[in-house]
């Protein structure tokens, strides 16, 4: 079964990064890719019901414009999604002590990763979601 | 009531005293006087005695000479001119009276009885006679003066009685008088003696407070109810620079701090009224130098004994040590403040340049680096052309970051850049001029109130933070009406308030408020902003000590207020 999987990140050189590490490493579902949080949360939105539509896998970046990842966590609560086990991993260049503290308090976090992430890690993260 | 004086006391002590001695002098008056009468009795008694025994004698040498011869009449005579004598010394006393009357009659009998005789009776016979009547007479005139002796007697003793009682009255009345002066003398003795230990005690005390008043370590005065110095101790001197009679010739009124006045008088205003009995406060004088000194003024009013209100005592304690530690403790906690919010400010701003090295140095470095290891793996020229490409985008973020970090560095290290009086109007004109294109396209206004005409601030980032406000303006504003911009400048405490109003599409704060100053913090899609502009003119003000916040409402517009030091 294809999972679909999404990106929510505004560096468009992680996009491309995470896209080709995603194909090396033999994923065969869809992928969606946002640039910031409000693009990300507006297409949550528009599908909250059909679970066809809503992603697996979730890589969210922290630093993004008009919505960032914290705030689209705050926004995905107000949400009534169709999808209970949706996986986010908050992926950011910030080894910041405050941030990785923040993500400690949001349970809907499965996990906090430094980027680049390594192929390793990539594997590990698409296992778990089979 | 008033106390009874010494003289008083002294008179009261004598009156009783003075009436006693007028009363035993009226009683041994009496007495003496009842003494005299009754010696005048015995006195007129002897002589009464004698001239009976003359009277006597007489009628025995009348009765010798009958015997011998028959010339007696002369001394007949003689007889009844004394008895006569005798009758009219006795006649207060009817019992002598009637005696001698007998005795009168008796001898005139004898006379006519011896004028009869004369011729016919016979010689014995007329001895005979002549010897009873002589015995008769003798008898009658021995009764009368033993009669008179006894009036005598009891005259006498009335006399004696009398006299014996005035020496009693004088004995008693001398006594009463020794008393009586002793006991004033003793009197008198105490109460000069209390007289003297109270001098002595005044004395004393007077001393004691002249050297109290004198060389007290806090000055003293005694000042009249108009305000002139009466008295002042050299302390006060020191205190006030002006010597005693300097001072003397002032009043207090004239060398007090004028805005300090009000307090005084009514302090000193409630004091005569009896409100309360002494008043404490601080106030200011003028030091003869014109300096200012700060005193901890007591003031205690003294009545008189009539109750009325007499002079104040003053007393001046010098504080303006205490006061300049107060004002420095207070500058030095002012500091202290200025300088916590100064590292609070300086600690926020390395968490915010923590924030810019994890996410956006991180970010594009870690990418290249990512794809720098991808080029070594990569099988196709359109492969490596791509990645070369993307590793392109992300160094010209990482330079553009960086290029944006250099100035805010050099914002935050030119903080001694020179302050210049910035014309607020002046730097709208120019702001207005550089942005005259957009101004017109968004058909924006301009408009200005300021209160405040003229800044403080380094004109550079004054221009820049006017530019960046105001371009902002016109790039957030409705695209359905005019663009209108309002700034103003007022004044605050130490500080000018700046605001910038707009009628723009305002910003959601709840959701962006705490990341607006943030670096590349963008907030409205479709604008091609990089979210530096807030960023470097929060920067600008924070440098020169200066503040920003915002207040928008979506769909209304947004208003930012700035706060200038102007110290």
């Amino acid at each position: 079964m294809n999972k679909l999987m999404a990106i929510i990140d505004d560096d468009p050189a992680f996009q491309f990064i995470t896209k080709r590490q995603l194909m090396h490493s033999g994923h065969k579902g869809a992928l969606l890719q946002f640039f910031d949080g409000q693009e990300a949360f507006d297409y949550f939105k528009q599908n909250e019901s059909e679970a066809d539509h809503l992603p697996d896998l979730v890589l969210l970046d922290i630093n993004m414009p008009y919505m960032d990842g914290w705030q689209f966590l705050d926004h995905l609560d107000l949400l009534n999604l169709a999808k209970e086990n949706l996986i986010i991993y908050m992926v950011t260049s910030s080894n910041a002590k405050s941030d990785i503290q923040k993500a400690a308090t949001y349970p809907r976090l499965a996990g906090y990763h430094i980027k680049p992430i390594a192929k390793e890690r990539m594997i590990e993260m698409l296992a778990a979601l089979n | 009531m008033p106390p009874i004086l010494f003289r008083q006391k002294l008179l009261l002590g004598f009156l009783p005293v003075i009436a006693m001695m007028m009363g035993i002098a009226w009683f041994s008056y009496k007495t003496v006087e009842e003494s005299r009468q009754a010696s005048d009795l015995a006195e007129q008694s002897i002589l009464i005695i004698s001239k009976a025994h003359s009277i006597s004698s007489k009628t025995v040498k009348w009765q010798h000479h009958e015997r011998t011869n028959s010339q007696w009449r002369g001394p007949k005579a003689a007889i009844d001119s004394e008895l006569h004598a005798l009758q009219l010394l006795v006649s207060d006393k009817p019992a002598q009276v009637y005696r001698l009357k007998k005795l009168g009659s008796t001898i005139a009998l004898l006379d006519s009885l011896n004028s009869d005789a004369q011729t016919a009776e016979p010689f014995s016979r007329k001895h005979h006679r002549l010897d009873s009547a002589n015995t008769v007479i003798s008898e009658m005139v021995n009764t009368f003066i033993t009669n008179e002796e006894k009036l005598l007697t009891v005259s006498q003793k009335r006399s004696d009685r009398h006299i014996t009682n005035a020496i009693r009255l004088i004995f008693i009345s001398s006594f009463v008088t020794i008393a009586t002066v002793i006991s004033l003398i003793v009197f008198t003795l105490r109460t000069f003696r209390a007289k003297r230990k109270l001098r002595e005690e005044l004395q004393l005390s007077e001393r004691k407070f002249y050297h109290v008043f004198n060389d007290s370590g806090i000055g003293m005065a005694i000042v009249s109810l108009e305000g002139k110095w009466l008295q002042v101790n050299n302390h006060i001197s020191k205190i006030l620079g002006y010597s005693a009679d300097e001072l003397m010739a002032k009043t207090y009124q004239e060398i007090t701090y004028q805005p300090d006045m009000p307090l005084d008088d009514m302090m000193v205003a409630r004091v005569l009224k009896g409100e309360m009995n002494t008043c404490k406060f601080e106030k200011r004088y003028y030091h003869k130098n014109g300096q200012l000194v700060w005193v901890l003024l007591t003031v205690s009013l003294i009545y008189n004994e009539d109750g009325t209100p007499g002079f104040f005592v003053s007393q001046l304690e010098d504080i303006s040590e205490i006061k300049k530690m107060i004002s420095e403790l207070e500058m030095k906690n002012k500091s202290l403040v200025r300088i916590s919010e100064d590292l609070k400010g300086k600690v926020s701003q390395l968490e915010e340049f923590n924030r810019i090295v994890a996410h956006n140095l991180r970010g594009p470095a870690s990418s290249i680096e990512m794809m720098l290891s991808m080029l070594t793996d990569a099988e196709t020229s359109e492969e490596k052309d791509e990645l070369m490409h993307m590793i392109l985008v992300s160094s010209k973020t990482l330079n553009t970051t960086l290029n944006d970090l250099m100035q805010i560095l050099e914002i935050r290290l030119n903080h001694d850049i020179p302050y210049d009086i910035c014309d607020l109007q002046e730097i709208t004109d120019k702001t207005s001029n550089l942005l005259q294109g957009e101004l017109l396209k968004a058909k924006a206004l301009i408009q200005t109130n300021f209160k405040v005409p003229t800044v403080s601030f380094p004109k550079i980032y004054l221009e820049s933070i006017f530019y960046n406000l105001i371009s902002n303006s016109i790039k957030y504003r409705k695209q359905n009406q005019p663009a209108t911009i309002f700034i103003s400048s007022e004044p605050l405490a130490g500080q000018v308030r700046l605001t910038f109003q707009d009628n723009g599409i305002g910003i959601d704060l709840n959701m962006h408020g705490k990341n607006m100053f943030k670096l590349n913090k963008v907030f409205h899609k479709g604008y091609n902003s990089r979210g530096v502009g807030l960023f470097i003119t929060k920067n600008q003000l924070e440098t020169h000590g200066g503040s920003i916040r915002v207040e928008s409402q979506p769909g209304v517009g947004t208003t930012f207020i700035i706060y200038l030091n102007q110290t």
